[in-house]
């Protein structure tokens, strides 16, 4: 008897459920087809953002760049830390096309990249990195 | 066989890394004291930075010029490091034999090089800047290191170690290029 009248119960609540959401769908709406989706917490495929940019971390310490070569997306972020002894600076190699200011012992340094570059310390020249786009 | 040249040059060094390493009997069985290594890496880091305000003076090179430059920043730098440690440690420099050495080494290159003009300038400081940091990495590696007491300080001896061996890299890059 008991069990008759728990799967009666549970047959009621189900068809509330599924009533409840028939109803939903079948309402006019005045949302668009994106605003539903996002609604829903979905966003339309023609709208999906890029991969969301990176920022990655290059040390400098004991007159080197740690890592020396650091693979990128597109648009992605590099934070150079000076934690070395002495002043450094972050230009592009050969020509210095861009370069930070002189990093002090503690000064940081940011660029984004949407290309791969090599770079090194001018003033300390055997000191080499690259960026690498993947 | 050595040419004069060769051997004038390795004559420099070896009294450069004398004054450094033997400055007395007594200093070489006295181990030095913290506060006998802050003076010594201090007057070092200094006195290079007055051969490179010597140089900026009496040199047009370009390369000369850079070098100087760098090494009046590099070491200004190592100063600041090495007197913020010093003071947070409670730490007074103390002059000492090794010291003096230095300083008396100093003398006799300023007037050397202050005895000297044009490409004959540029040689002897390229040459003496190789000479000096062979001679200051070879005293902390095998006197100032050893003897340190303080963890600190002897991460900030280690920590130097690169810096002086780029340093020395280019300096015999440099010197090499003026033969």
């Amino acid at each position: 008897m008991k069990t008759i009248f728990s799967s009666a119960f549970s047959m009621v609540i189900l068809a509330l459920a599924l009533s409840a959401c028939s109803g939903d769908a079948n309402q006019p709406s005045n949302t668009t087809e994106a605003e539903s989706a996002a609604a829903n917490g979905f966003t339309p495929a023609a709208t999906v953002p890029a991969k969301p940019h990176k920022t990655d971390t290059v040390i400098i310490k004991a007159m080197a760049f740690s890592p020396a070569t650091i693979t990128v997306q597109k648009g992605d972020t590099i934070y150079w830390i000076n934690q070395d002894m002495v002043a450094h600076d972050i230009s592009q190699y050969p020509d210095r096309k861009w370069h930070s200011a002189l990093l002090q012992p503690g000064d940081h340094y940011v660029q984004t990249f949407d290309d791969s570059s090599s770079y090194f310390c001018s003033i300390h020249p055997t000191m080499l990195g690259k960026v690498l786009l993947q | 066989m050595f040419s004069l040249q060769s051997t004038t040059k390795l004559l420099a060094t070896l009294s450069l890394a004398c004054l450094f390493l033997a400055p007395s009997a007594d200093a070489q069985t006295k181990k030095l004291s913290d506060p006998e290594i802050a003076s010594v890496a201090v007057t070092a880091n200094q006195i290079d930075v007055n051969y490179g305000k010597i140089a900026l003076k009496k040199s047009k090179n370009a390369e000369i010029r850079k070098f100087a430059e760098t090494m009046i920043r590099d070491h200004e730098g190592v100063i600041k490091q090495a007197v913020a440690l010093a003071t947070k440690l409670h730490v007074t420099p103390l002059s000492n034999d090794m010291t003096k050495s230095l300083l008396a080494g100093e003398k006799k290159t300023t007037k050397m090089l202050n005895g000297k003009s044009g490409k004959a300038f540029d040689k002897a400081y390229a040459e003496n800047e190789a000479a000096y940091h062979d001679a200051v990495i070879s005293a902390i590696k095998t006197t100032l290191i050893p003897d340190c007491q303080n963890a600190e300080l002897k991460e900030l001896l280690n920590s130097v170690m690169p810096v002086l061996a780029h340093h020395q890299h280019m300096a015999h890059e440099m010197a090499a290029n003026f033969k």
